[in-house]
């Protein structure tokens, strides 16, 4: 029977080309939409590596300070936040979640050129961010007299160029300027729904421009803004600014609703495609068969119950799947082999997405010929052959 | 074999009553060539359909082979009419789409229990008993009429029905070919004591049968 459907659909590829061409444009789209987004959902569920809750960002604006005055009214701005009653710990970084992340920085291990992740922190980003550390401890302002830079890895960097042996201990060239391993850190991310990233943490090699402010009262959002607002001018230049002051946890909703708003997008355009799909699909299918009404007839007068028509057209419409999304298939298995998708997703959703639309398509298809088919199961055999 | 007892078809609409079949009663025996004749729009095609279980009647009963078929479900209707039932077409009704012997397959198709090899191989015979076995890789619109009305022969047979029913086999050939397909039919009553019913315009054709039914109005008149 399989053989017969094949051979039908076969026969017919001239007649069929445009629904071979829509599957296989809807095959691809969909797997796109999947492969590309289904990594990122599921990131959602992967721990950020760090604590942002009770976390507050400051950040001056230094730009109509003279250049050697920047450094002093710094460490000014930094003191006179830790002196608010309600801070716990403050941390200089110019690396802030869901806003800046690090750069990209070469590293030369055994002659081995990597890349990876620069995060440029203080001594006490650690304790603001909650950073788990694997091994190792985190640098203190006595590691930062010695030649080399301490640097505190990512557990997932660790893993990718340490391998099996322990990265404690080890000196890697950072550009030119030697650095040694002293701890190895959980894995970060820079928001919920970005890939992890190998990176590494060294001490602020500038002036710090922005501040983290660990505070239990970041929910009391006027209290601890006011009270920022009143350190940063109590520094007494009139020229400081300041251009953020507000909650780690803020940041991250509004770095979300950018992230909401293309997924809407997304979803938005891909249901209309598939109930273009769909309305086209199913009008081909009643156009078809209604040309195929005298064959009807001639199954049935030869002996096909009604169930084995309904299976017969069911059957070809899997058989028309089948070779519409083959080349699809065949494509998206391609370039999941040549990784072309990295980092965007990997080989477990991209398997993962190929079978997903492959199956929504069949369910699509079947659901197309489904009222159809059974149409067809109704005709009176000596009328419908008859009807060319 | 084939027995009706007052058999009626009448089509109803809102205003009209028409009357295609009235009170038939005919029986055919097993292995007997019947040709049924009479004017167009008399019942004969009605008649035919009603034989082949393709439609129902208003009244009355159909006995075929000793098995009361009226108020068989569609399933199991199907499946009396693929293994009982064998049907030849005036316009020959091949699927354009398939070749010749994949044409010649079909009733097999819908027979449970049946390899592919199995299908293949009687596919073959029935093509050879038509003088089609060099045609088998063809596609209907190669053939000539004649040609194509032998592939539907081959196809009817292929199953091994009792029955064989014709709605006017030789009405879209020339006289020659109408002669060489009539003669397949009558050799294969003679040879497989097929039962054969047949419904013919043709009085020439009709005289080759055993027994000629008359049709009048829906009513037997001979």
């Amino acid at each position: 029977m399989i053989l017969h459907l094949f051979k039908m659909i076969l026969n017919r590829k001239k007649t069929y080309f445009f629904l071979f061409l829509q599957l296989f444009v809807a095959f691809m789209a969909m797997f796109l939409v999947m492969g590309l987004n289904m990594k990122k959902f599921s990131n959602y569920f992967q721990p950020l590596g760090y604590t942002y809750e009770d976390v507050w960002l400051v950040e001056p604006d230094f730009q109509n300070v003279p250049e050697d005055k920047k450094a002093e009214y710094s460490s000014l701005i930094l003191d006179k936040l830790r002196a608010i009653k309600e801070v716990e710990v403050v941390s200089a970084a110019q690396v802030i979640p869901f806003q800046q992340w690090g750069s990209e920085e070469k590293i030369t291990y055994k002659k081995q050129v990597i890349t990876a992740l620069k995060f440029e922190v203080d001594e006490h980003y650690q304790d603001v961010m909650g950073i788990g550390l694997v091994e190792g401890r985190w640098f203190t302002a006595k590691d930062y007299v010695l030649n080399s830079i301490p640097v505190v890895i990512s557990r997932d960097l660790a893993e990718r160029d340490f391998k099996n042996e322990s990265a404690l201990g080890k000196t890697i060239l950072i550009g030119d300027k030697t650095a040694q391993i002293i701890g190895v850190s959980e894995a970060v991310r820079e928001n919920s729904s970005a890939n992890l990233n190998p990176g590494f943490f060294m001490p602020l090699q500038t002036a710090a421009g922005k501040y983290l402010l660990k505070s239990e009262n970041t929910e009391n959002f006027q209290l601890l803004e006011d009270k920022v607002r009143k350190s940063v001018t109590s520094v007494g230049a009139a020229d400081i600014r300041i251009k953020q002051n507000i909650s780690l946890g803020l940041i991250k909703k509004y770095a979300h609703k950018t992230d909401y708003i293309q997924l809407s997008i997304t979803f938005v355009v891909f249901v209309f495609l598939l109930i273009n799909v769909f309305l086209g699909i199913s009008g081909m299918f009643s156009y078809n068969l209604s040309k195929r009404k005298a064959e009807v007839g001639l199954r049935v007068i030869l002996g096909a119950s009604p169930g084995q028509i309904l299976m017969q057209f069911l059957g070809e419409s899997m058989v028309l799947t089948t070779l519409g999304i083959l080349p699809g298939v065949l494509i998206a298995v391609q370039m999941l082999i040549m990784q072309y998708f990295e980092p965007y997703t990997n080989e477990y959703y991209g398997i993962l997405s190929i079978m997903c639309s492959a199956m929504f398509l069949y369910l699509l298809m079947l659901s197309c010929a489904f009222y159809p088919s059974l149409k067809a199961t109704r005709l009176n055999p000596s009328d419908a052959l008859h009807e060319e | 074999m084939i027995k009706l007892t007052e058999i009626e078809k009448i089509y109803r609409t809102t205003t009209i009553e028409t009357t295609a079949l009235n009170k038939i009663n005919i029986n055919i025996d097993k292995g007997e060539f019947v040709a049924i004749m009479g004017p167009s729009g008399c019942g004969k095609s009605t008649l035919l359909n009603i034989i082949g279980l393709l439609d129902t009647p208003t009244g009355g009963t159909i006995n075929i082979d000793n098995q009361a078929v009226t108020s068989l479900s569609r399933k199991k209707l199907a499946v009396f009419r693929n293994l009982k039932l064998g049907f030849i077409f005036q316009s020959y009704h091949l699927i354009n789409d398939l070749s010749v012997i994949d044409n010649v397959e079909l009733p097999l198709l819908y027979r449970s229990g049946i390899s592919g090899a199995e299908r293949r191989k009687r596919a073959l015979e029935a093509l050879g008993k038509v003088g089609l076995s060099a045609r088998t890789k063809h596609y209907p619109n190669q053939l000539s009429g004649g040609q194509r009305q032998r592939v539907a022969i081959a196809r009817a047979i292929i199953g091994n029905p009792e029955i064989l029913l014709a709605d006017e086999p030789t009405g879209n050939l020339d006289s020659a070919m109408g002669e060489e397909v009539m003669n397949l039919m009558l050799n294969l009553n003679k040879t497989d004591g097929t039962t054969i019913v047949m419904v013919t315009h043709d009085a020439q054709m009709a005289k080759k049968t055993q027994r000629i039914i008359h049709f009048f109005d829906g009513q037997q008149v001979s």
